[in-house]
């Protein structure tokens, strides 16, 4: 918990000490500091170059952006602690495609899940196939097999049971609830992003609309 | 009808699976540990359109009658898998309003609970009383071996001298909830889970769920129902992981045969064994 708070919660110290005084002053003064509304709302990110609102949870909507915790390449990286970082969905936007991403499939799992894990055990080699063509995966993991908040110990466990390769990040107050409810699981958005606009969303492991719906985006000039 | 026919199908290339992962002993090295058997899932995904289903009723109920409050429940698909609780009084009263591939209800979830399937069809299902199993106590299971036997209750796993064992470690987060239970199951209070067609006389529910054993583990029984020396004895396992690696999503795959022991006492695999921990249920052959 200790871990998974720190960071964001440095972020929001530094905002308060470097850019807003006044605000220290205001939100910062009591015991039980107030985050401003603006920045629950992307949770807890401050990305000056992201998309305006309005947002929505729709197909056609701009997603807003929001920040976790969690691991960008799994397969990079030790899976303790130390080897967290702040993920964003603001990383992935690349409006002149200067970053080289066409697409992103955001996806929501959870230990209790079956179809979540059926489908990641072969998301990393979607990953290998799709991700030189401009596609890049961010899963958050929301819960574990009680269905209480995911913790550390079940991220680590699921990198190391499906191998990923891709960003995997815990969601432990799950700030995806807009776009479906926690008891119903996977979620997939496919986003574009030169606009971070959702093109699709589908409820559940549709693996026979996802793939042919990307290949036919990542093929779009 | 259609399911233990589809089972029927499947039980050759399980058998043959469950044998090709043996090792024989001329395979292990003449000094030292033998080497781990390899064994390959056979896999029964098939292809499968998605069912509306509109509303999920039951009434769980303890085996002593009383409400199983609380209770996890799942209505799961291959592809969702959507997560709810009966209330206080055991009731499960959910608006599901969603197709979903290939759907089932699971009650139980392997922890507290054995966990049994029942495959859902179209539109409203009111499944009735469903008697949910407690599993013993955490501290009354059995460490798993590296090899040999492991009892728990009326049922015994030998696994073999070189027997891979994998347990989900993703589920089963603390490594104290992975030892062995099990828990009986009523036939004639559990006919939603164990249809009568297929004949079922003896059931139970096992944790951890999803533990694989390769090569398959060998099943002892105690001989509870006192079937006839030599009986010839058909075993199941019910797929409960929609992965479907290892049986069937929500129906039952024979994985073994099995006999009457000649002093009565037990019922012993004679050929095939237990790839997955799951729910099991035996028939005698016909």
């Amino acid at each position: 918990m200790t871990a998974r708070l720190a960071r964001p919660l440095a972020s929001f110290w530094w905002s308060c000490v470097l850019l807003a005084p006044c605000l220290l002053l205001a939100a910062c003064g009591s015991n039980t500091p107030k985050i401003p509304p603006e920045l629950l709302a992307t949770g807890g990110c401050n990305s000056p170059n992201y998309p305006s609102g309005p947002f929505g949870t729709e197909e056609g909507d701009t997603l807003a952006d929001a920040c976790f915790q969690g691991f960008r390449d799994p397969s990079k990286v030790s899976h303790t602690d130390s080897s967290l970082e702040t993920i964003a969905f603001a990383d992935y936007y690349d409006p002149n495609g200067s970053k080289g991403y066409r697409s992103i499939l955001i996806n929501t799992a959870a230990v209790w899940c079956s179809a979540c894990r059926s489908e990641h055990e072969g998301l990393s080699d979607k990953n290998r196939e799709y991700g030189p063509r401009g596609l890049r995966i961010l899963s958050t993991l929301f819960q574990d097999a009680h269905g209480d908040p995911a913790t550390m110990r079940d991220l680590t466990a699921w990198v190391d049971t499906f191998d990923s390769n891709y960003a995997m990040v815990l969601d432990p107050d799950y700030q995806l609830g807009n776009f479906a409810r926690a008891e119903t699981a996977p979620l997939n958005l496919i986003v574009d992003a030169r606009t971070m606009k959702i093109e699709k969303k589908l409820l559940g492991d549709q693996a026979t609309v996802i793939w042919p719906f990307i290949d036919a985006s990542l093929a779009q000039p | 009808m259609q399911r233990p026919a589809a089972s029927i199908f499947f039980a050759f290339p399980a058998l043959f699976a469950a044998w090709g992962c043996s090792s024989s002993s001329s395979d292990a090295p003449s000094s030292g540990s033998p080497m781990p058997a390899v064994c390959e899932a056979p896999g029964y995904y098939v292809e499968a359109d998605s069912t509306p289903i509109k509303q999920v009723t039951a009434k769980l109920l303890l085996p002593s009658g009383e409400a199983a409050a609380a209770l996890p429940v799942q209505v799961c698909g291959i592809d969702t898998c959507l997560k709810y609780n009966a209330n206080q009084s055991g009731v499960l009263n959910v608006t599901v309003q969603d197709s979903l591939v290939r759907p089932a209800l699971k009650y139980g979830d392997g922890f507290d609970f054995a966990e049994l399937a029942i495959p859902l069809g179209e539109g409203t299902q009111n499944l009735g009383e469903l008697v949910a199993l407690p599993l013993p106590p955490y501290a009354e299971g059995a460490k798993f071996p590296k090899s040999g036997p492991v009892t728990s209750g009326d049922v015994t796993l030998k696994l073999a001298s070189n027997a891979t064992v994998e347990h989900d470690s993703l589920t089963y987060s603390d490594p104290s909830e992975l030892v062995f239970r099990s828990v009986e199951v009523p036939i004639a209070e559990s006919e939603k889970a164990l249809p009568p067609s297929f004949g079922f006389e003896l059931a139970y529910g096992l944790a951890p769920l999803g533990s694989t054993f390769c090569p398959a583990a060998e099943l002892s029984l105690e001989n509870t129902l006192a079937w006839a020396p030599g009986t010839e004895v058909e075993v199941f396992v019910q797929g409960l992981d929609v992965a479907e690696n290892w049986a069937p999503y929500g129906t039952w795959q024979p994985v073994a045969e099995a006999r009457v022991s000649s002093d009565g006492k037990t019922i012993d695999t004679t050929s095939g064994g237990i790839p997955i921990l799951s729910s099991i249920a035996l028939r005698r052959n016909q």
